[in-house]
């Protein structure tokens, strides 16, 4: 009896040895990935990134496109920025009230003039760098949007999970419009580390069920875990039709794990000559402590 | 007076005995019964001469009387019997083997399918059978089927390890796959690495790219006909392989002899039991059953009922915490087939076959995770029926074929279930279910105008009906070859294909989550031109071919989609649908040699495939994901010995065109707490990857011939030179440096495989 249950267990220690070794086999001899010729290099052009601060400011953050190779999420933003920052550039905004030249401040970012923008009236930008060319767009600044009511709290899923609740309702200006919610959550310790993607929650409105009427709902920051005492900001936008496609392509592409796997995407644009995105938005921004 | 009119009798008894023909029919086999086709026969005195069908049946017309008949068919002994024709006669001939072949190693009772090949009026065609296909080392030592045609010309595979056909510039969406009459609807097991096809039921596969006869249609690209044995047995017949990703059985059993029998076959991996054995979990496996009942209950009529279903299932729960609250993932995707096939003999030389099919496709996926779930599933499903009616010897040396094709296809697209906090980023949607029905009616008429030259003329009509939408497209089908000299060739043909199903895709790699969907108001069918001139030569002693072949074909109406779409759980990919032009065109060479102790085949493709949609691109053409301009094989196989073989695979391709990011860009995120970076692609397509090229080897021992159990070990190595051959482009980041680089990885290495076959 001993015996047969000794040979059964070499038996089987033989039978498991083959196995393994012919697993190894199998998943041991990954070839080594070839080296790429012939990579079209890309074309410098100027990127613009507008954004209005809610005391009339705004800033146009000018850079230029750069190499697939020269960066990714885990370099350094300032240096980056450093490295692809405009600062020979003339900007110029022309509205109904006459032409603005915005001052350039640091590290690419051009603005400092309080500007009367009116709500429904167009806007042209104009960007003359020596060394990139001319680019221009035209926007038209979109109503600021006003939450009638909104609150924040944490949600407990019953399992390991806390997530931020929102609840909140405005009134739609009449006509067709597109709105952006935004979470993000504010911490001291890494908001430097997440500059380079910080991957807030975005979410999109389209008003064409409720025109002219109030809406609200509530929604779950996911997948987001919060914790008591967490800040976080909440703003609502009324964008343009142009950049409401243009989040909406983004986030219909959150999926797209594997780049090889996935279709290309030129993401659009409103800069003639240029990338990026020439918004004129105010949003209302509101902030919470969760408790 | 009386002798007038004696004279006038007996003269009209002469006349009327010289118009009385005989029609004398048969069949042709060889002594382990499989079906001869193009085999020779001729009648003597009368000098009458046929040809064999591809059932191996034959008809000829003649005088009532005393007559010679021979039958004569390469690698086989001339067959004469003297026979007394008075009536209608039926006679069915048995072939033997020339003594000599049984002294070289080669496959006993292979049909001469280049024989076939060159005599057909097709061009783009060609054939493989069961024991061409076990030969070939492939990925994992599995013989396959779509790996094997993947080494022929005009047919270019997608990625490393996948089962996507290419055919002249199509899409993987643009070939019918047709088993036993029945459409499969994804060909892939293990995500691609292996088809759906068992090799152990296979009797012949015959792919056409070209020239497609008017009973074919449904896919612009190419058409893979599929037949599984039909023959009835002897006798019990038992096989199998064992292999290191599969192993399956086959059983064939007669039932009443020479009327009845069937056979059953199963395939299953196992690579989920090897995995465990380690002490891990992989909870994935897949399986295939194949069924055939085969009954002849008169000399007239014979009936096949098909079964296949197969399926592939994982079913992951990983409880990290071991808390009871884990991440579940199963997926479960399947196809099943069910056919019906009565062929008859009817009178005046007509045959009929009409067959009835289903067939159906499926994929469920399901994902928990707490409170969350997300559930989403999609199927196909087809009902249909085919008609053929074909008349030998019309007008003389023609032959007619006439027949209506209707398919109900049901198809419930996209089905997205999510509960729980993921649906604040998914919420649930469907795309609504749809029912569409094919209609096609068909005819073709093949005949001699001269000696030397043979034509075939046909029209099909198809009609797609979807809701209140109707399409109605013309196919008119024209082919010819001209018989330059006995060995030697010229053909030319041409095809106008229609399609009204589409798969939605990725178009750089297909999935088992894809789905079909078919034409609707917005969507109007694919259609594509084609013209292919050949010139082929035919060495039949020595069973050697060489065929020359160019092809241009024009395509309309493509699928395609907008640019950033996502079709990963995406039911509104409607809107997203574009629809644009394409061409292709090329040269294709082919050398075969199928008997004898060396086989094999070189063959070589130059191809250009370009695309042109004016929503991206700015509406300019560019070249298409797989426009790879070279490819070429040899494959090898020698028997040095009655009981050793080796072979081997060499395979050459141009590298897959791709579009990496080539730069990238900020904006100011939303939040305004930082900047989001945004990928700048290259043009489409525009980069090409490094070419592939792959060694395969083998080396094949089987038991002595003769012998009641028969056995064979299959030990070889796939990619024998352990090179990536490339997939994509990534970034990557150096180890050492941090420095990013781009790089093209593989998916397999050097892959080593034995295989244990049996059969008795």
């Amino acid at each position: 009896m001993k015996m047969g249950s000794r040979a059964f267990d070499i038996r089987k220690i033989i039978l498991n040895t083959i196995i393994v070794s012919t697993m190894m086999i199998l998943f041991g001899c990954l070839p080594e990935p070839l080296d790429v010729d012939g990579v079209p290099v890309v074309k410098p052009q100027l990127v613009v990134s507008t954004q209005i601060i809610p005391d009339q400011s705004v800033v146009v953050l000018l850079t230029k496109t750069f190499g697939a190779l020269d960066a990714s999420d885990d370099s350094d933003p300032q240096a980056l920025l450093d490295q692809i920052s405009v600062e020979d550039a003339t900007v110029t905004i022309t509205g109904p009230a006459g032409t603005y030249t915005l001052l350039s401040l640091d590290n690419g970012a051009y603005g400092g003039l309080v500007i009367p923008f009116e709500a429904g009236e167009q806007y042209e930008l104009k960007v003359n760098s020596e060394l990139l060319g001319e680019v221009s767009a035209v926007t038209t600044v979109m109503p600021r949007p006003t939450f009638e009511s909104i609150k924040a709290e944490l949600y407990y899923t019953g399992f390991d999970d806390t997530l931020a609740q929102i609840t909140y309702n405005f009134l739609d200006t009449p006509g067709r419009n597109w709105y952006m919610l935004n979470v993000q959550q504010i911490e001291r310790d890494d908001l430097l580390d997440d500059v380079l993607n910080p991957n807030s929650f975005m979410k999109l409105v389209d008003d064409a069920e409720f025109d002219g009427l109030p809406y609200g709902e509530s929604f779950r920051v996911f997948p987001r875990d919060f914790s008591p005492g967490d800040t976080i900001a909440v703003s609502l936008s009324n964008i343009s039709k142009d950049y409401y496609d243009f989040i909406q392509l983004r986030l219909d592409n959150r999926f797209s794990f594997v780049e090889y796997l996935s279709e290309p995407i030129n993401y659009p644009s409103n800069i003639k000559g240029g990338r990026g995105f020439f918004n004129l938005y105010v949003p209302d921004i509101r902030f919470f402590v969760l408790e | 007076m009386l002798k007038t009119l004696l004279t006038y009798f007996f003269l009209s008894i002469a006349f009327s005995c010289l118009c009385q023909t005989i029609v004398f029919k048969g069949i042709v086999r060889d002594t382990l019964g499989e079906k001869l086709p193009l085999a020779h026969l001729t009648v003597l005195p009368d000098s009458l001469t046929t040809t064999t069908d591809e059932n191996g049946q034959f008809s000829i017309r003649t005088s009532p009387g005393e007559k010679l008949i021979q039958v004569t068919y390469v690698g086989y002994e001339v067959f004469q019997q003297a026979v007394l024709l008075n009536s209608d006669s039926i006679l069915s001939i048995t072939l033997k083997l020339k003594v000599d072949q049984l002294k070289e190693v080669v496959i006993r009772g292979q049909r001469n399918t280049l024989q076939e090949i060159f005599e057909s009026n097709q061009t783009s065609t060609n054939v493989l059978t069961q024991d061409e296909i076990n030969a070939i080392p492939v990925l994992g030592g599995e013989a396959d089927v779509i790996k094997t045609l993947q080494l022929l010309p005009g047919t270019i595979r997608g990625v490393e390890g996948s089962s996507d056909l290419f055919v002249r510039g199509g899409a993987a969406d643009q070939n019918l796959v047709l088993l036993d009459d029945a459409p499969i609807y994804n060909t892939s097991h293990l995500f691609g690495f292996l088809s759906v096809f068992n090799v152990d039921v296979l009797d012949r596969v015959e792919a056409i790219n070209g020239g497609f006869p008017a009973s074919y249609g449904g896919r612009l690209s190419s058409i893979l006909d599929v037949k599984t044995k039909s023959n009835i047995p002897d006798k019990t017949h038992i096989s199998g392989d064992i292999g290191l990703l599969a192993s399956r059985l086959f059983i064939e059993q007669p039932i009443v002899k020479e009327k009845a029998s069937f056979w059953i076959a199963g395939r299953r991996t196992y690579i989920d039991q090897v995995i465990r054995v380690t002490g891990e979990e992989l909870p994935y496996f897949f399986y295939d059953l194949n069924g055939k009942i085969i009954l002849k209950p008169s000399a007239n009529d014979r009936i096949e009922l098909s079964h296949y279903s197969g399926k592939d299932l994982l079913d992951l729960f990983r409880d990290r915490n071991n808390d009871g609250d884990g991440f579940l993932t199963s997926y479960s995707s399947g196809n099943s087939t069910q056919s019906l096939r009565w062929s008859r003999n009817l009178h005046q030389n007509w045959f009929s076959t009409v067959s009835l099919l289903r067939t159906k496709y499926y994929y469920d996926i399901r994902n928990a995770f707490e409170e969350n779930e997300l559930v989403a599933s999609s199927d196909i499903e087809d009902y249909g029926t085919r008609i053929l009616i074909q008349k030998d010897s019309l007008f003389g040396s023609g032959t007619f074929k006439t027949g209506i094709d209707w398919t109900r296809h049901q198809v419930s697209p996209n089905i997205i279930n999510t509960a729980g906090t993921i649906t604040e980023i998914l919420e649930s949607s469907s795309t609504a279910g749809k029912v569409a029905n094919e209609l096609a009616v068909h005819f073709q008429y093949e005949w001699s105008p001269l000696e030397k030259w043979r034509v075939a003329i046909g029209m099909r009509g198809s009609m797609a009906v979807v809701g209140q939408k109707q399409y109605v497209n013309p196919e008119p089908r024209i082919s010819t070859r001209i018989a330059l000299r006995d060995d030697e060739a010229l053909k030319l043909s041409y095809s106008r294909m229609t399609q009204y199903l589409h798969r939605i895709s990725n178009s750089a790699v297909s999935s088992p989550t894809d789905i079909w969907y078919p034409v609707t108001e917005s969507i109007r069918p694919q259609t594509a031109h084609q013209v292919a001139l050949a010139w082929q030569k035919n060495f039949p002693s020595q069973r050697i071919f060489f065929s020359a072949e160019g092809y241009y074909k024009t395509m309309n109406q493509l699928i395609g989609y907008e640019e950033g779409t996502n079709l990963f759980l995406n039911t509104d990919f409607e809107s997203s649908l574009i629809q644009g032009k394409g061409k292709a065109y090329g040269l294709e060479l082919l050398l075969r040699k199928e008997a004898g102790k060396f086989t094999g085949w070189l063959s070589y493709t130059l191809s250009w495939s370009w695309r042109q949609f004016d929503e991206i691109n700015t509406g300019q053409w560019f070249p298409s994901r797989y426009d790879r301009r070279h490819n070429g094989a040899v494959v090898a196989q020698y028997a040095f010995h009655k009981r050793w073989a080796v072979s081997m695979v060499w395979e050459f391709i141009s590298g897959a065109r791709f579009t990496p990011i080539i730069g990238q860009y900020v904006v100011l995120a939303p939040t305004l707490t930082g900047v989001d970076l945004l990928p700048v692609y290259s043009g489409i397509n525009e980069v090409t990857l490094a070419n592939t090229h792959r060694l395969d080897m083998g080396i094949k021992f089987k038991s002595k011939p003769g012998k009641k159990f028969q056995w064979s070990w299959f030990v070889g190595v796939y990619n024998g030179y352990n090179r990536a051959n490339p997939i994509g482009i990534t970034i990557e980041q150096d180890e050492l440096d941090g420095s990013l680089r781009y790089r093209q990885p593989g998916l397999f290495g050097l892959l080593p495989f034995i295989n244990y076959g049996f059969k008795f």
